[in-house]
């Protein structure tokens, strides 16, 4: 949520492969004379984006304006397919669409750190090698690149503290 | 006095690395946390968790006041997002203090410490609602955004200090 608003104030969409037109002139005129941003921030009341919320579901968690702002969240990013003036703005990825991929990394990062943070120390005791190190890593915090796992350790005091108790600091 | 939040990363092995966080880690990592709050302001998000959005300008309801009043000295300046911005010197005065235990982010000059107070508390006297943008209290902590800034900034600092051995 907090990546979403940051890529909406700058006028930027957080989801993959879509820009967002710049605003009307005439709508822009009047946005600037009422005392707002001429920039498409989807801002003006600040309702709808004050709306901006999770639920949790059964797979994860679904994010989106719930609520009696979802009109208003619709007529920007199309989803239920009803037709209005305004350009499509996405701010939160349709089916089959992602956020950019730095918002994807992120999320994924805060998945693999939470697992980093419930490692079984134990387990590396049995390790010789740096292969078996990474496999044991992969196994653990997911299929991630040889780096993204290093990193993943770095982030983490705890496991980084545990390795080097193990002795495998310089396999990393 | 001094608006500020403590920065602490908890680290207790690996002593070379402990050294280096020391001397530049910590650091770093406050200049990344400035940096990461101010975005976060910039778009209207309080940089303490739980604390959403900032509430709007009260002249967003009644169409009059603060900050349309200042359109002419400062044209930039518009209802949303609300971001604690007008001439700037307050979030410029953003700063890091290095202390014994890691380092401090704040505001910590006094002319601007003031300013920065009224925010975080809120002043009702002059109908200004607390849009508190620096976790002072106990138990209130950055925005994941923020954390995860944190997180990654340590990560290089250690892998900096592993490459020096």
């Amino acid at each position: 949520m907090e990546q979403i608003l940051e890529s909406v104030a700058q006028a930027k969409s957080p989801v993959s492969g879509e820009s967002w037109p710049a605003l009307d002139k005439e709508y822009r005129k009047k946005k600037i004379a009422d005392g707002f941003s001429g920039r498409p921030n989807l801002e003006t009341s600040g309702d709808m984006l004050d709306s901006l919320t999770f639920k949790n579901t059964e797979d994860g968690i679904e994010i989106g304006i719930f609520g009696s702002e979802a009109w208003k969240a619709d007529g920007h990013l199309k989803f239920s397919g009803a037709e209005n003036n305004t350009p499509q703005r996405r701010f939160i990825p349709a089916e089959g669409q992602n956020f950019k991929s730095d918002i994807e990394r992120e999320v994924e990062r805060i998945i693999s750190d939470y697992k980093a943070e419930n490692v079984d120390a134990k387990r590396l005791q049995d390790i010789d090698t740096s292969a078996d190190l990474y496999r044991y890593l992969k196994e653990v915090l997911g299929d991630r690149s040889v780096n993204e796992l290093r990193l993943a350790v770095m982030r983490t005091p705890d496991l980084l503290e545990a390795i080097e108790d193990a002795g495998l600091l310089e396999l990393l | 006095m001094a608006l500020k939040s403590k920065v602490t990363v908890k680290f207790t092995a690996l002593d070379s690395i402990k050294k280096y966080l020391r001397d530049k880690g910590d650091q770093e990592t406050g200049e990344v946390v400035i940096s990461e709050m101010k975005k976060a302001i910039a778009s209207g998000l309080s940089p303490v968790r739980n604390f959403g959005r900032f509430e709007e300008y009260a002249a967003q309801k009644k169409g009059w006041g603060y900050p349309l009043s200042v359109k002419k000295q400062f044209p930039d300046k518009s209802l949303r997002p609300v971001n604690l911005k007008l001439s700037g010197d307050m979030l410029d005065s953003l700063d890091t203090k290095k202390t014994k235990g890691g380092v401090e982010v704040g505001v910590f000059a006094p002319d601007q410490a003031q300013k920065a107070k009224k925010h975080q508390a809120g002043d009702p006297g002059v109908n200004l609602p607390q849009r508190r943008f620096i976790p002072a209290r106990k138990g209130e902590e950055f925005i994941v955004t923020i954390t995860r800034a944190i997180r990654d900034s340590f990560a290089k600092a250690v892998d900096r200090a592993l490459k020096r051995g």
